[in-house]
């Protein structure tokens, strides 16, 4: 491995150079990040994971979590009443709520920019559209 | 109102993930009898919370997320001194007895040349991408990235921030920048 005083790796001269100091970055440019290191991690919950693990170390000692302890774990708790369902909710919807940002080839993805559907797209929808419409008439004629 | 009052608990975590992650990037995935990335955010965040005081912070000292950051990098130093100590074959790449050859800068020079190279083919064909790797290769390294190369480029910050997201969507770039293997999943953009 290289030794602290060595120069640094290729691709952690690149992040720096293009991302500077992690701590300077917008909220928008960490998600992107750190989706690309840990997508499965659920940051509140391995918050709250570490923060109940100090919690214990002062309750041993029979005393009681300080307050940056407290507000952590509060913070992080979990209202949900079936236990586990709200990670995986927030898990789906944080995959789906981010707008596409890339360049795109695929019409489903397209649509996500619904402000820049191309004609193909537009013959594509209109085209399922008259599909979905004929299949109803289908069922309701039956 | 406390001092921990309304902080912003997610983004600490994220900010110490990726911090830990840049410490270990220079290294192997694990050093020091194991300890990997997520062992030193977990570490970082146990001592500021067993320490009755917060180890000391004070808004006036700025940012916590700053000074926890500061915090793991030590930490991370430490287990990097303590590697050395840890024994290895003479012949392993990664072991400790492959520091006695001193670091190549040509070498690495060479690599990062190549690295930069491999990032422009990635974002060829996109004409901002490609502007925005450009500046980023010629900004003068200060601490204000987007500004930096927002000047270079005519664009404000806020632009720049979204191209820097816009990037990350191309295919390769995050492999290239994390050397991630490519998983089977479906195109993010």
């Amino acid at each position: 491995m290289a030794n602290n005083n060595s120069p640094k790796s290729p691709d952690s001269e690149m992040l720096d150079r293009l991302f500077g100091d992690v701590t300077q970055l917008s909220d928008q440019e960490l998600d992107a990040l750190y989706d690309v290191v840990a997508p499965q991690e659920d940051p509140g919950e391995m918050i709250h994971r570490i923060a109940e693990k100090a919690a214990v170390t002062y309750r041993r000692q029979q005393k009681l979590p300080p307050e940056h302890v407290r507000e952590a774990l509060d913070s992080t708790r979990t209202q949900a009443t079936l236990e586990g369902t709200r990670s995986a909710l927030k898990h789906i919807v944080d995959a789906i709520k981010p707008p596409v940002l890339g360049p795109v080839g695929d019409p489903s993805y397209a649509f996500h920019k619904r402000s820049e559907l191309t004609e193909e797209d537009r013959r594509l929808l209109d085209e399922q559209a008259k599909e979905l419409a004929e299949d109803w008439e289908e069922k309701s004629d039956e | 109102m406390g001092r921990f009052e309304n902080l912003n608990w997610d983004r600490l975590w994220k900010v110490l993930r990726l911090t830990a992650e840049r410490c270990t990037r220079d290294g192997s995935r694990t050093f020091d009898c194991g300890v990997s990335a997520d062992d030193l955010v977990e570490e970082t965040l146990l001592a500021f919370w067993e320490s009755p005081d917060a180890l000391g912070w004070k808004q006036a000292k700025g940012s916590l997320e700053a000074f926890l950051a500061g915090v793991l990098q030590k930490k991370a130093i430490d287990h990097f001194r303590r590697q050395k100590f840890v024994a290895g074959s003479t012949s392993d790449a990664d072991g400790p007895y492959a520091t006695v050859r001193a670091p190549d800068t040509v070498e690495l020079d060479a690599q990062a040349m190549s690295h930069w190279r491999a990032l422009e083919r990635l974002v060829t064909g996109h004409r901002d991408l490609e502007d925005l790797v450009a500046a980023a290769q010629m900004r003068p390294g200060g601490p204000n990235v987007n500004q930096e190369i927002g000047e270079l480029m005519g664009k404000t910050p806020a632009q720049v921030s979204k191209l820097k997201i816009k990037l990350l969507a191309v295919p390769g770039v995050e492999e290239l920048l994390y050397g991630k293997q490519q998983l089977a999943q479906e195109p993010r953009f």
